[in-house]
């Protein structure tokens, strides 16, 4: 796993780790108030989010989220 | 998922496909000379470029300060083993001033490297960095304010062309998926690198867009055999006594005195030099690496040696890591307003009590100035009529075989893009807007829109795990052989034929990964011809069947090109006052000797 964590107490709905996300994993909810991780599959480990979240309400596990090949769906 | 709402419909004079370092400064250039610019990205122009991986190193020549061509061309000319194309080195080098200059009129914020860098031992290019985080939203808000358009996570996926020539793209939006059509009297490829998506550099969106799009659409397409090599990855059960690290490194020999004066030389020590970056801080630390690549060569294929031949585990310890590296990582990594974690990694650092385990992969980034899309002219036009391509995707071999070193990755960005900008611009400024043909609408529509509209399929996530399951073992792409490379390029080609066309995307999203996934199944194919091809070895490109570099057979560069649906490969002679001087023994040519040479 990668993007482990977004607190929703901490996080204030600015949206900087949104537009940050190269990979898209990043959403803001439906309304508009809190980021969510939408899909986190396609977290790369980058940090950007991290980086730009003002309030550090993010947390990422060091650890490389590897999957398995099993089924074609 | 079903797509509803009509279309949207974007007309501009020149259209720039990414908004990275070279997009952005291809657009606020071309917006300078007075046309109609428009950027679309697959992310947010200015914020996910892949470039943010690479710190923001830029190369700056300056006379003044007494930096000499002839060295600077020669670490580029030993480094690419001869095989960059020296006008284009040549240009980036003279050119990096006055592009320098530029960005920090354009709001970029430079910082000296001086008594930062820790490989100085090993490069003689000077560089300065930009600030992270700071240079690319600059340049954003310096095109915004000169008044370029820039459309958001559209993910483009197809060029639009009529008479032969590229007259726009066509993409959609990775929430909504509505789709865009764009269309312009230029395009500029501006669409980052190719990446396998494995996540060892954060670069996982460079998926080879630019280069995929515009070889469908007929242009030539260079430099596949080889990577920037330059680092391998450590699995997180890893034995990692430090707290919360992941670890990049890259493998070196011992460097002996000569080798300190840049005479590099062959070694198959188990030493290594350990590249480590703390996720609190972020971002891959590549630029040492790069470093080291240069004058030492080929780091990766001398570790998966290692492995090759059963003498593995392989350990790195970061106590061997050459001292003034720490600080180095220390100034780069810091983030505003960590302190703690400032420490903490330092008495980490200082402990010197890190051992690691080495993976078994690097993540097969193609080079950096070295591959993709062929120009034909300085001005960066790709040979299709109407398409220009810039920055990492624009195969200039301004490299060469690997990277020159840090900071010439951006630079060789902003100087091509600018220049694919004023070349775009001025193509723009000389042709009327052609208007598209309803047949060329519907069959880029019915491209772009397969893997929405098929009932059942293959997830794209799955298809990018075939693909790397394919290429990235280490017997395949690093340490090659004739056959093993055949047999992949069998698959791949399976793959390409029978597994492609039958992705299936449930959202918007994942129609983005599809197209993805499409496109890394061509740069893999593309990836195993071109290696398969050069029958010698060379740079970063070693095959075991074919240990020496053959010159002058292979003074050449390998180009790829779609002909009626065929992937053809071709050989094109390096001019010869490029070559080495033969009359020199081959060793003192390349210092460097391959595995079982």
């Amino acid at each position: 796993m990668s993007i482990e964590r977004i607190d929703v107490d901490l996080c204030n709905g600015c949206g900087a780790c949104v537009d940050a996300c190269p990979m898209d994993v990043l959403r803001m909810d439906e309304k508009g108030e809190k980021a969510v991780i939408m899909y986190p599959e396609d977290c790369m480990l980058c940090l950007y989010c991290e980086f730009e979240c003002p309030v550090d309400a993010i947390y990422i596990s060091p650890a490389m989220m590897v999957r398995p090949i099993l089924s074609w769906g | 998922m079903s797509i509803t709402g009509s279309d949207k419909h974007i007309s501009t004079d020149v259209l720039i496909i990414g908004g990275g370092m070279a997009g952005l400064c291809a657009a606020i250039k071309a917006k300078e000379q007075g046309v109609d610019v428009t950027i679309v990205e697959k992310g947010r122009a200015g914020k996910t470029s892949g470039i943010q991986a690479f710190q923001g190193d830029y190369k700056v020549f300056d006379p003044e300060k007494g930096h000499k061509l002839e060295e600077w061309l020669g670490q580029v000319n030993r480094g690419g083993e001869y095989l960059n194309n020296q006008e284009w080195s040549e240009i980036v080098i003279r050119e990096s001033n006055d592009r320098y200059k530029e960005l920090i009129s354009w709001g970029v914020e430079f910082y000296s490297m001086e008594g930062r860098m820790p490989m100085r031992r090993l490069e003689i290019m000077d560089h300065m960095s930009m600030v992270k985080g700071q240079f690319l939203p600059a340049l954003r808000k310096k095109a915004v304010d000169s008044g370029v358009n820039i459309v958001d996570r559209i993910m483009v996926s197809e060029l639009i062309k009529q008479d032969g020539k590229v007259v726009g793209a066509i993409g959609f939006h990775t929430t909504s998926g509505e789709l865009h059509i764009f269309q312009a009297k230029a395009t500029v490829m501006a669409a980052g690198g190719s990446s396998l998506k494995l996540g060892q550099r954060p670069v996982s969106s460079w998926t080879a867009d630019g280069e995929a799009m515009a070889y469908r659409a007929g242009t030539e397409i260079s430099g596949k055999e080889f990577t920037v090599a330059g680092q391998m990855s450590f699995r997180p059960d890893a034995e990692v006594t430090g707290k919360d690290f992941t670890f990049q490194m890259s493998y070196r020999s011992e460097v002996t005195p000569d080798q300190q004066n840049g005479e590099a030389s062959a070694g198959t020590s188990n030493e290594v030099d350990a590249l480590y970056r703390f996720p609190r801080f972020g971002y891959a630390l590549i630029a040492p690496v790069m470093a080291t690549v240069n004058a030492e060569g080929g780091p990766v294929i001398n570790a998966n040696w290692e492995a090759h031949c059963g003498r593995i585990p392989l350990y790195a310890y970061l106590e061997n890591m050459y001292p003034p590296l720490i600080d180095y990582l220390r100034h780069v990594y810091r983030k505003p307003g960590k302190a703690d974690a400032d420490e903490e990694i330092s008495e980490i650092v200082k402990s010197g009590k890190v051992k690691l385990k080495l993976g078994n992969y690097d993540d097969m980034v193609n080079v950096f100035g070295g591959a993709g899309i062929w120009p034909i002219n300085t001005e960066c036009a790709s040979g299709v009529p109407g398409l220009y391509a810039a920055g990492v995707c624009c195969a200039t071999m301004a490299s060469g075989t690997t990277y020159p070193g840090p900071g010439y990755g951006l630079t060789h960005g902003a100087v091509t893009g600018v220049r694919a900008g004023l070349g775009a611009a001025r193509y723009a400024a000389e042709s009327e807007k052609i208007p598209v043909s309803d047949a060329e609408l519907k069959r880029v529509k019915e491209i772009i829109r397969a893997p929405v509209d098929r009932k059942g399929g293959f997830s794209p996530g799955w298809i990018t795990q075939i693909v790397q399951s394919i290429t990235v073992p280490y017997f395949y792409l690093q340490i090659k052989h004739g056959e093993r490379l055949q047999a992949a390029l069998t698959l791949m080609e399976f793959v390409n034929s029978h597994l492609v066309p039958k992705i299936k995307a449930n959202d918007a999203h994942e129609w983005r990964n599809a197209i993805e996934a499409k496109n890394m199944a061509l740069d893999a194919e593309m990836r195993l011809r071109a290696s398969i091809f050069r029958n010698e070895s060379r740079g970063t490109h070693f095959r075991e069947d074919y240990p020496r570099r053959d010159d002058p057979a292979w003074l050449a560069w390998v180009k790829v090109k779609d002909e009626k649906g065929e992937m053809k490969v071709s050989k094109q002679p390096i001019p010869e006052e490029w070559w080495p001087d033969l009359s020199e023994p081959y060793e003192k040519r390349y210092p460097r000797a391959f595995p079982n040479e």
